[in-house]
């Protein structure tokens, strides 16, 4: 009995195609899809960070061992050192800033202490330009080849009778953070945990405001469909235009609803995790102390990131509004309507906010580029990405764009409205079904 | 001016042609049945005059306005009951009337006449979703009667109703078209019902009007004792 039962629940499963689409298909197509796109994503973001690290150094010892014996050590190693010309650590501040690279200050009395078997110290400034792990994973592994050359350094000049714990830590670093003009004195390992927390977080919130948006939309239009309220609907004395305003008006109130109540919760989770946690990492090979503390408010960038951030949310709520009317009319119920909208929605959004967190947009593959380019919600992440760097301009830019595909979509969902494809529209897969005449 | 005039619709689902060009006219203060089978294209005719669907080819006029050109003014004369309407389930039936009513720019009163067309007594103030399948039949008919508008579309109004809702829903019908003149179009499998509220029907099958004419008049045409018998044989015949 439970064999004939159990086929008759399978084939009616398998057999209801929003089923078979959303939770078989689509996973089988997207997933491999993000994994592709990712994989690329990362293999650019790694091949550049061992393609070779151009570094500047501000040598104020000039001795051979900083202008010969290191920079050999640093090249065997994939870094590329170029002389910067400032001796006060300001000085060196403004040049990393007006060349937007690393560098590394040799102070002068270095390779004295460092012969005698003393621990020196070195200042390292790490402009960061953008919030891609790329970036971050390149000064990362720039911090860890520095300590490895100083060993093999150490190694060499003091031969087998070296001090086991001067060995262990031949230099000690004290390093800067020059990010959006601000300069922060803590190791690039706190920033990035910060940056995790903050510019994989408001993306986040994006990807959930927006999906959100879909869901309830395409609900919206489906639950009028399932519970046949949508004749009546589309006979009272109201352009369908206004109709069509009242649902997006009503999904957008739902949706502010869900997004305050999601930043009130993100938010604790993002102070408590960034401010207690991730953010407050030993770091003994530092000359700054023990721990380092960071918020996401010390990275906090320009005024002008918070109406990017708002606006470029808006947009996609809008956007994510109309797509979710659009495939809500395809559901026959508000099941399969809400299976159609995520897989739908799915590979829009998550390709982009894996792929951005990687890498910028600027180190893909050409043809991953303009594919990435052509899905709208690329540019929601690009806004808040370039907004965040404070780069309003191309963060207006990817608002305008935004813009162009919001229009589109209204333009696509109003006549969606006026015409009957309201009532007659249902996914039948190359089969035309006819309505019950 | 007749309330209704029907001109050669013709409307396609794909290669399914439903209708295949659909002529009538309803006079005013006229109840006019359509009846035929399942399929026939009797929901689709009423879905075309309710702006719902765009014909193919010809057009209809409602109160002088053409459901093609000017569907926005043809809805200010109608209202629809469509077959088996659903409610908004978290509304009351108070609120669902005066949503219907502020839709339609009706004053108060109009709700009380809701209220009293309806008959569900304290079910008003009860969420719909409650309600059983008469009741919210009731609820619906009851906002598009308190409209008072000069065309009422009607589909299948008791279908799927037991006796007593069935009842209450033809007496509301029949006093609401004596009390307002207004021009009702309904359609029925109920041959009863047809007979009991209508002043002329038409018989559709297979996208065309087959024939058309007063109750008594297609029962002498067909030598038939009811409109059941007449029913019969025109099936037979289409």
């Amino acid at each position: 009995m439970l064999r004939i039962l159990l086929r008759k629940e399978v084939k009616e499963l398998l057999m209801e195609r929003s089923i078979l689409i959303g939770a078989i298909i689509i996973p089988l197509i997207v997933f491999p899809l993000m994994g592709a796109l990712t994989g690329l994503g990362m293999s650019a973001a790694m091949e550049k960070a061992e393609a070779g690290i151009i570094i500047g150094l501000a040598d104020l010892d000039k001795t051979r061992l900083t202008t010969a014996e290191l920079p050999g050590l640093l090249k065997e190693r994939g870094i590329q050192l170029i002389k910067v010309e400032c001796s006060a650590e300001e000085e060196c501040i403004e040049a990393a800033a007006r060349q937007a690279i690393n560098i590394m200050i040799i102070p002068n009395g270095f390779t004295r202490n460092f012969t005698s078997g003393i621990q020196s110290k070195i200042i390292t400034i790490y402009s960061i330009r953008s919030a891609a792990i790329s970036e971050i994973s390149m000064s990362q592994r720039f911090s860890e080849i520095l300590l490895d050359s100083f060993k093999s350094l150490a190694e060499r000049v003091h031969g087998s009778g070296i001090d086991p714990k001067f060995f262990e830590k031949p230099v000690l670093e004290s390093p800067l953070v020059l990010y959006l003009g601000k300069m922060l004195r803590a190791p690039v390992t706190a920033i990035a945990a910060t940056f995790l927390t903050t510019l994989f977080g408001l993306p986040l919130v994006a990807v959930m405001v927006a999906s959100y948006a879909s869901t309830v939309s395409a609900t919206s239009i489906a639950l009028e469909k399932e519970s046949k309220t949508l004749e009546l609907l589309l006979t009272i004395p109201a352009r369908r235009i206004v109709i069509l305003l009242s649902k997006l008006l009503g999904t957008f109130v739902m949706v502010l609803l869900s997004t305050i109540s999601f930043l009130v919760g993100f938010g604790i989770y993002g102070l408590m995790i960034a401010g207690s946690m991730m953010a407050r990492i030993p770091f003994e090979e530092v000359e700054i102390g023990p721990q380092v503390s960071l918020t996401f408010l010390d990275l906090w960038p320009s005024p002008a990131f918070l109406p990017i951030l708002v606006s470029s949310i808006i947009i996609a709520m809008v956007m994510m509004t109309c797509i979710g009317l659009l495939v809500g009319v395809l559901g026959s119920d508000v099941r399969s309507a809400q299976q159609l909208v995520g897989a739908v929605t799915f590979p829009l959004l998550m390709p982009p906010f894996f792929i951005l967190v990687f890498t910028p947009v600027q180190g893909l593959p050409m043809d991953v580029k303009i594919a990435l380019l052509l899905d709208p919600f690329t540019h929601l992440f690009l806004a808040i990405h370039s907004g965040f760097a404070g780069d309003i301009n191309s963060a207006i830019i990817s608002i305008m764009v935004m813009l162009g595909f919001a229009s589109v979509l209204l333009l696509l969902s109003s006549r969606l409205f006026m015409g009957e494809r309201l009532i007659t529209t249902k996914v039948t897969f190359g089969r035309k079904r006819a309505l019950e005449a | 001016m007749n309330a209704v005039v029907a001109c050669g619709l013709v409307k396609r689902f794909g290669s399914n042609e439903v209708l295949k060009g659909i002529s009538f006219e309803v006079k005013r203060s006229e109840v006019f049945g359509l009846i035929g089978p399942n399929g026939a294209g009797k929901t689709t005719t009423l879905r075309i005059l309710a702006t719902i669907l765009r014909p193919d080819a010809g057009d209809a006029l409602i109160m002088g306005h053409s459901v093609k050109d000017e569907p926005d003014e043809v809805r200010k004369n109608i209202a629809y009951l469509p077959e088996d309407a659903g409610v908004y389930r978290h509304l009351t039936g108070l609120e669902f009337l005066s949503l219907m009513a502020g839709a339609y720019g009706k004053d108060r009163k109009c709700v009380e006449d809701g209220i009293g067309i309806a008959g569900l007594g304290d079910a008003l103030r009860k969420p719909m979703g409650s309600y059983s399948k008469g009741m919210k039949r009731r609820i619906m008919l009851a906002a598009i009667l308190m409209l008072r508008p000069r065309v009422v579309i009607l589909d299948e109004p008791t279908a799927g109703l037991d006796v007593l809702h069935a009842v209450h829903i033809r007496d509301r019908i029949r006093r609401f078209v004596r009390e307002s003149g207004a021009t009702v179009i309904v359609s029925s499998h109920n041959m009863l019902e047809i007979e009991y509220l209508c002043d002329r029907i038409a018989f559709i099958s297979g996208g065309r009007i087959i024939t058309d004419g007063r109750p008594e008049e297609l029962k002498r045409k067909y030598q038939a004792e009811n409109l059941e018998e007449v029913f019969e044989r025109l099936v037979k015949v289409a």
